[in-house]
């Protein structure tokens, strides 16, 4: 019985081995300097082939971190935000909510960052600040889409069950809404992970350093340094949150 | 068991429940009967507080439903809805066992328990336990439903239009196999149903409702030969008679075979309805009785058929 339960359970899970090698994969060819800077040069034969302050796998993991970290906060904010507003409890602030999170992502991020910038200072943490406020909107819309689409009769019947409100939040509506929920997380990460491009306009590190720079004295092999590694980094993420989408919900697969 | 006091509801102006008094005695089947928008499901609703009424009491084993808190009370109620309502995110086991889980049952207790509700609804664990609501028919997942709200063992049952949504045959199915549980677990049953053929073939007692009123409250048989109001006739229409003969067991009318076996038969268990379907269908004027081997035991004939139909 045990064995059969941990058996389902790295079956389960078993999506997830292939994402785990290709992330592993991606940082490798990141840390392969040299490949990065035969191809840029033959690409652009007359510049510097290769942002020498700072090797690319450097670059790669600092962007990581700063879209981690800008996620993890959208999470904390964004996921108690639009599930407190859902509830009744909440109900009153929901257009208020909506409308803020929505005024967050319509804001030019290049105008959030200046205008975090008095309040946060340089580097790094401002660039998170704007960030979050940019990743917000799909997280809560799709958290309160999804938690609005569960189905009537199953609210109902969990209820004629005896869950306490409370533990159908948790134990059904949650669990309901989480496909959703999920694609709401997605694709704020992607929009986290591409936009985080802009962290050096005041003064964060990331994948963006070789492109401002590049933009900066006019070398297109710093631009597409920094552009590829992000397009490259832009998709596995995409790919990894669809293959988490598929264990963490393995009631809507459909079953040979 | 569950009695009920003078309950209204409004919702705004419109009153869905217009003063409902009836009681439901233990171990009974009681069938809430009645046209689209009477107001079965509210009344049923008001047992387990989904409803509140805006009148009047609702006793469940002579207590007022509100001194409990609403979880507990309805942890302890089965609850079967129309809809089915499995949670799609839980196999079909997760499913059964949710109310013994809310109870803090032990996981193999609960585990244990949940198979044998699904055996006893005939769906086999080793098949369905793991699957998903889903992948499952119409009629396994009501079955599923039926499980579910037998799993903690409550003594009343609330069950809206539990075989609605199947086709006729799966419906009928259901409703023998429904009979055969109730004739073993004798649970205290409130029945929703706008089917007379369903009500009366289930009932111990039909409460037949109309615009949020009880119009009659009676065993079938009364119900039939004695309709109360102008209503209750109109809705019982022109099939009475037959239903009547639903209600009779044929074990009263069999006379002796004297030589000759008639060529059609139906089996001691039926009621005389069948009997007289058969007959209809074959056009003959007996028909034999047979016990569980298949020997003839008796014969049925026409005429008594018709003299216990019209019987007053
Ligand atoms: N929440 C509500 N708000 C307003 N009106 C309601 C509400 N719930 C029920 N009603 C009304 O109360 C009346 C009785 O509804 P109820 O669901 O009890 O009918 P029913 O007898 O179960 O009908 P059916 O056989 O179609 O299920 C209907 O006219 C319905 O429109
Ligand atoms: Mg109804």
């Amino acid at each position: 019985m045990l064995e059969a339960r941990s058996l389902k359970r790295s079956a389960a899970i078993a999506p997830l081995v292939a994402p785990v090698v290709a992330w592993g994969l991606l940082m490798g060819l990141f840390a392969y300097q040299d490949l990065w800077k035969r191809t840029l040069a033959a690409l652009f034969p007359n510049q510097t082939p290769l942002f020498e302050r700072q090797t690319l796998l450097n670059l790669a993991l600092e962007h990581l971190a700063i879209t981690a970290t800008a996620g993890l906060f959208v999470l904390l904010v964004g996921l108690p935000l639009a599930i407190w507003v859902a509830r009744p409890s909440g109900a009153a602030f929901r257009p208020l909510v909506e409308n803020l999170v929505a005024v967050g992502q319509t804001f030019p991020p290049v105008a959030v960052l200046s205008l975090a910038l008095p309040f946060v200072g340089f580097g790094s943490n401002g660039a998170i600040l704007a960030l979050l406020l940019y990743g917000l909107l799909p997280v809560v819309r799709n958290t309160l889409e999804g938690l609005a689409a569960v189905p009537p009769d199953v609210l109902e019947a969990a209820s004629g069950m005896g869950y306490s409100p409370l533990q159908r939040l948790w134990r059904v509506e949650i669990p309901l809404a989480l496909p959703v929920i999920l694609s709401g997380i997605r694709t704020s990460a992607v929009l986290i992970l591409a936009t985080a491009t802009l962290a050096p306009l005041i003064g964060g590190g990331g994948l963006g350093v070789p492109i401002v720079a590049g933009l900066a004295v006019n070398n297109q092999a710093f631009v597409s340094e920094g552009a590829i590694a992000v397009a490259l980094l832009a998709v596995l993420l995409d790919w990894t949150f669809a293959r988490l989408e598929a264990v963490l919900t393995p009631w809507r697969a459909i079953r040979a | 068991m569950i009695r009920f006091e003078n309950v209204v509801k409004r919702y705004g102006d419109f009153e869905a429940l217009r003063g409902v008094s009836l009681e439901v005695a233990q171990g009974q089947v009681v069938v809430l009967l009645g046209p689209s928008g009477c107001g079965k499901t509210t009344l049923l609703r008001t047992v387990n507080r989904l409803v509140e009424p805006s009148e009047g009491t609702v006793y469940l084993g002579g207590e007022d439903v509100r001194r409990l808190k609403p979880e507990e009370l309805r942890r302890g109620i089965g609850y079967v809805i129309q809809s089915i309502g499995l949670f799609p995110h839980m196999s079909v086991l997760e499913n059964v066992l949710v109310v013994p889980r809310l109870l803090g049952w032990e996981r193999s207790r609960r585990e244990a328990r949940a198979r044998e509700m699904l055996r006893l609804v005939g769906l086999e664990p080793a098949v369905f336990a793991s699957r998903y609501p889903r992948e499952l028919s119409g009629g396994q997942a009501q079955r599923v439903g039926l499980a579910r709200a037998l799993a903690a063992d409550p003594a009343v049952l609330l069950m809206d239009e539990p075989f609605g949504a199947v086709d006729p045959p799966t419906r009928e199915r259901l409703q023998d196999e429904f009979l055969r549980l109730q004739a073993d677990l004798k649970k205290t049953v409130l029945f929703v149903t706008h089917d007379l053929e369903e009500a009366v073939k289930l009932a111990d007692r039909i409460c037949l409702m109309n615009h949020g009123k009880v119009e009659q409250y009676d065993e079938p048989e009364t119900l039939l030969r004695d309709p109360k109001t102008p209503f209750v006739r109109e809705f019982i229409g022109p099939s009475r008679t037959l239903l009547r003969l639903s209600r009779i067991p044929l074990k009263g009318l069999i006379e002796p075979l004297n030589g000759k076996v008639p060529a059609a038969s139906v089996p001691l268990s039926a009621m005389a309805r069948e009997a007289f379907s058969v007959l209809l269908a074959q056009g003959a004027r007996s028909v034999a009785v047979t016990d569980e081997q298949g020997r003839a035991v008796g014969q049925v004939r026409l005429e008594t058929l018709l003299r216990v139909a019209s019987e007053d």
